[in-house]
């Protein structure tokens, strides 16, 4: 992922000033990640290796999802809203 | 569960040190989700557990946990010697002990150049797994098409079979199936209550989902009895938590009032594809809501006169 790209997700979507790690910039990141993945794999059907990667980064962003969902079910919903992302 | 049944396969998980859990590719969601649960649920036992599977789609992958552990092997790992253009080379192959060290010697066959470092290499290979759990699996064909041939199973293997049909052909030792269970998530459920296996809210959300998206949100055409109890006894284990955060915990009777445009929490276990309205535009839409409620408070109500018709006949 090019860095302006990224740079661009962690200000759109930090808490602070300073924010790069909390729950919603990474799920953001991670969306951002699976997005440009499944793109890949649309057209390389038998890349098998990033086919597992993608579901290593699909699991990681469900935890940090139910993590969010047990300590702030408000911000939980406020970045499923703002990604797109189903329940 | 039958007594002796539970009991024997008790007996084989307590002394099973590799087990493999195999989904067949048929059983779809409901499969997988249950294989999951069964596979998180033996290495929270401490059990070295492996689930073989066909790789889920992204949308499947997203409802439930632990798919990246799709296809990895644990367990013992046995070292095999591979011998290149060994038939034109070798005799026989004989091993013996020097010492603490086992030596295996390969005997070149007579005529030929021998046998040179570079035809050997090594690799690691997973024993035979002494127990399998097979979801879904409707023949001993089916079993076998969703394992390689090095996940060999050898006679000693123990085969539990797990489905919500009666398969056509006894292939497994212990048969854990009812065909009156509308899921194959709800057998798994019953299966991990009678056995005791742990449960937590990662297995029994898995196990939720399976049943919630075979029986269409439970809907009374498919849901069985075993399924609303199943799923009772999941909840209990915070099975909903994750599935259900933000939701009302009573029926907005308000939502209906509001034009579709603006109700933005879709059905549950329905793939929200389009972009749901941010909590911005939410706010927007009901503020303009609120004030041209508040205009039309002021005016006077107005009073129905009756029709004409039945003025002039009175």
């Amino acid at each position: 992922m090019a860095k302006t790209s990224k740079k661009q997700v962690i200000d759109k979507f930090k808490t602070h000033a300073g924010d790069t790690g909390s729950p919603e910039v990474q799920v953001a990141l991670l969306t951002q990640r699976i997005q440009n993945v499944g793109d890949h794999l649309k057209s390389h059907g038998h890349d098998d290796h990033s086919r597992r990667g993608l579901l290593s980064m699909i699991n990681k962003r469900r935890r940090l999802l139910h993590y969010l969902t047990r300590k702030a079910p408000e911000r939980y919903q406020d970045i499923i809203g703002k990604l797109g992302l189903p329940k | 569960m039958d007594q002796n049944l539970k009991e024997k396969a008790l007996e084989k998980l307590t002394k099973a040190e590799s087990v493999y859990v195999v989904v067949s590719k048929a059983s779809g969601l409901d499969g997988l989700a249950s294989g999951l649960a069964l596979y998180l649920s033996l290495v929270k036992l401490g059990k070295n557990a492996s689930i073989i599977s066909t790789t889920p789609s992204v949308g499947d992958a997203n409802k439930i946990y632990g798919v990246d552990k799709i296809g990895k092997l644990i367990g013992k790992r046995n070292l095999t010697v591979v011998v290149d253009n060994a038939v034109e080379s070798v005799d026989k192959v004989t091993y013996f002990l020097d010492g603490n060290r086992l030596k295996v010697v390969i005997h070149s066959l007579a005529g030929s150049n021998g046998v040179s470092k570079d035809q050997v290499s090594l690799e690691e290979t997973v024993s035979a797994a002494e127990l399998i759990f097979a979801i879904g699996c409707d023949s001993q064909e089916s079993l076998h098409s969703e394992i390689t041939h090095e996940q060999n199973i050898s006679s000693e293997t123990l085969v539990i079979n797990i489905n919500n049909q009666k398969s056509h052909q006894k292939f497994a030792q212990i048969e854990v199936v009812n065909d009156q269970a509308a899921t194959i998530s709800e057998v798994m459920s019953k299966m991990i209550q009678d056995l005791a296996l742990p449960v937590d809210e990662d297995i029994a959300y898995n196990l939720y989902i399976g049943i919630s998206e075979a029986t269409d949100n439970f809907s009374p055409a498919v849901a069985s009895p075993l399924s609303l109890e199943m799923a009772a006894w999941l909840l209990k284990f915070g099975a909903s938590r994750a599935s259900f955060a933000g939701m009302p915990q009573r029926p907005d009777l308000t939502a209906s009032v509001l034009p579709k445009t603006v109700q933005a929490i879709p059905p549950i276990g329905v793939d929200y594809m389009d972009k749901t309205p941010t909590l911005e535009e939410l706010e927007g839409k009901q503020e303009l809501k609120d004030q041209s409620a508040s205009r039309d408070w002021l005016k006077p109500p107005k009073i129905y006169k009756g029709s004409k018709s039945f003025d002039r006949e009175n």
